[in-house]
């Protein structure tokens, strides 16, 4: 194919987006519609994995030592735990009880300290780990140790299923929801591809070879699959905006877990553009490549 | 040349279309193929441009048979082969002019090719003042004659004429049948379908004779009633090839 034709298959592209202009605005809002609804869906899972891994990361592993442990053994353990786990602990914190019980007074100032002291309370080893998934490794080991009373681990076994139920569980589900549009963009071509079956049938009568045939619907599938992803990303960022506005207002605490940066929201419509983008270069490609066969 | 051996064609629901045929017509020949609806007039054109591929036997177009040819070579055939059908198919968007230059456009010729082309197609057709017209515009002898000139302006040795006059009235078919004759006088191998009696026997050229799938006459300057062959008449393919091997044909 040279030049000449992809000029003139520009000009044809887009004389028959504007003649079929109700069935160009019918397919960009399905377009449009079905990447919202795609964008969406990946807004939220986005906001559930952020809060569970704001979660695990803020999660710490509490080691307590018992009351008789020295300070001394104490360090000797977390110096232990920092060579042998190296590779997972991201810090490790040894508070001595004095520190520990100041802290507590700290926290619970109203807490009756009547007959409580230091020597009431334990060192305490405060391990992050750069590894989250690796935790249960640590707290056997130091479970295992006899200077070691307890370990707390906190949230990290639920936070860790959910966070892993939401990765493979959304990526399953988006993976669904991105055939369906796939599948809603490529009939949407097609309708448009039987709507002009007799001009297709005059450019195979005069030896018009199937790219060329292809080339025209392949150019308007990609101009619907990003008009459509622009017009249905702009929807969904004007109106994720105002939900993000409202739980942030209504619910302060969550404000840390929303994702609502500017850089992360210009990546999703970055990203809706690029599938809508692919889709409707596939979709028709599919489309287009059905029909020709069947002829 | 075009030249079809022992071809049968059978389509899918079980029709057998054509039994057995051969014909050959030879570079700068004119020849109707006549016969009642369904005796395979049109899938016989069909097979000529590669719109069907015969269940048996060989189409030779220009020395290749392309029974054999892939569906990359298709298009290369087509553009060696221009066809007129009965319902015209014009793009009714576009005006006669651009309609015919769309045959130029999907084959990548220049611009300025184009230019030149266009306005002689349209003038061979005596449709150049009408160059801007938009097929409503036109009678139908008039949008018949547009798209003979889409089927010439890529200059091809070979034209197809599919029922060409059936939405004609007798004077525009008359016209049409000149011009293809026309165009025939300067060197294209033409062959029309028809069943339109008073053209074929005007024209007195040869004349295939279908029924039933099968070539039950074929006659230089007959007429359409004229069936049975007589003293003179063209051997079809299949009469060459029984006296290649040494028997009288029928």
């Amino acid at each position: 194919m040279n030049l000449r034709a992809v000029e003139f298959q520009m000009l044809e592209t887009s004389q028959n987006i504007r003649r079929n202009g109700l069935m160009t605005a019918a397919a960009v809002s399905n377009a449009a519609a079905c990447l919202f609804v795609l964008g969406a869906f990946v807004l939220a899972l986005w906001n559930v994995h952020s809060l569970t891994q704001t979660l695990v990361e803020e999660d710490r592993l509490l080691v307590y030592f018992h009351r008789t442990t020295e300070l001394a053994a104490a360090q000797d353990l977390a110096d232990e735990i920092k060579t042998k786990f190296g590779d997972i602990v991201g810090e490790a914190t040894l508070h001595d009880r004095n520190e520990v019980f100041e802290s507590f007074i700290r926290a619970n100032p109203d807490y009756p300290s009547g007959g409580l002291d230091a020597s009431t309370f334990m060192h305490k080893l405060e391990i992050r780990l750069s590894d989250p998934e690796r935790w249960d490794e640590i707290r056997r080991f130091a479970r295992a140790d006899p200077r070691v009373d307890d370990v707390i681990s906190g949230q990290q076994q639920p936070l860790l299923k959910l966070r892993a139920m939401t990765r493979t569980g959304g990526l399953v589900l988006a993976a669904f929801l991105g055939c369906a549009t796939l599948l809603t963009i490529s009939n949407t071509i097609r309708l448009t591809i039987y709507a002009r079956r007799r001009e297709i049938a005059i450019m195979q009568m005069v030896g018009a070879t199937p790219g060329f045939i292809r080339l025209p619907f392949l150019l308007e599938g990609i101009f619907l699959g990003t008009v459509g992803a622009a017009i249905g990303g702009a929807a969904l960022l004007a109106g994720y905006s105002s939900v993000v506005t409202w739980v942030a207002e209504s619910i302060p605490a969550f404000e840390r877990f929303l994702v609502y940066g500017t850089g992360e929201l210009a990546g999703v419509f970055g990203g809706l553009m690029a599938v809508g983008l692919l889709f409707g270069l596939f979709g028709s490609w599919l489309s287009v490549g059905r029909y020709l066969r069947e002829q | 040349m075009i030249s079809l051996v022992n071809v049968s064609l059978r389509y899918p629901n079980g029709a057998l279309a054509l039994d057995n045929v051969s014909l050959t017509i030879e570079k700068s020949d004119f020849c109707f193929l006549v016969g009642p609806s369904g005796t395979g007039k049109s899938s016989l054109l069909k097979l000529i441009y590669r719109e069907e591929t015969p269940t048996q036997g060989q189409v030779i177009v220009g020395g290749s048979d392309i029974t054999r040819i892939s569906k990359r070579q298709i298009p290369l055939l087509r553009r060696r082969i221009g066809v007129v059908f009965q319902d015209f198919r014009l793009l009714p968007r576009k005006t006669a002019s651009e309609n015919v230059g769309y045959a130029l456009d999907v084959i990548g010729v220049s611009k300025r090719d184009k230019h030149k082309r266009v306005p002689k197609a349209l003038e061979l057709v005596d449709l150049l003042e009408k160059a801007d017209a938009y097929p409503d515009q036109l009678s139908a002898g008039e949008q018949q004659r547009v798209s003979i000139a889409r089927a010439l302006v890529n200059n091809p040795p070979i034209l197809l004429a599919d029922e060409p006059t059936g939405n004609l009235d007798p004077d525009a078919s008359w016209n049409i049948i000149q011009l293809l004759s026309k165009i025939n006088v300067k060197g294209t191998t033409v062959a029309v379908a028809t069943h339109d009696r008073d053209i074929v026997d005007r024209m007195s050229k040869r004349v295939v004779t279908l029924a039933a799938g099968k070539i039950v006459a074929d006659r230089e300057r007959a007429t359409y009633d004229h069936s049975e062959p007589e003293r003179g008449a063209r051997p079809t393919a299949a009469r060459e090839a029984g006296r290649a091997r040494g028997r009288v044909g029928p």
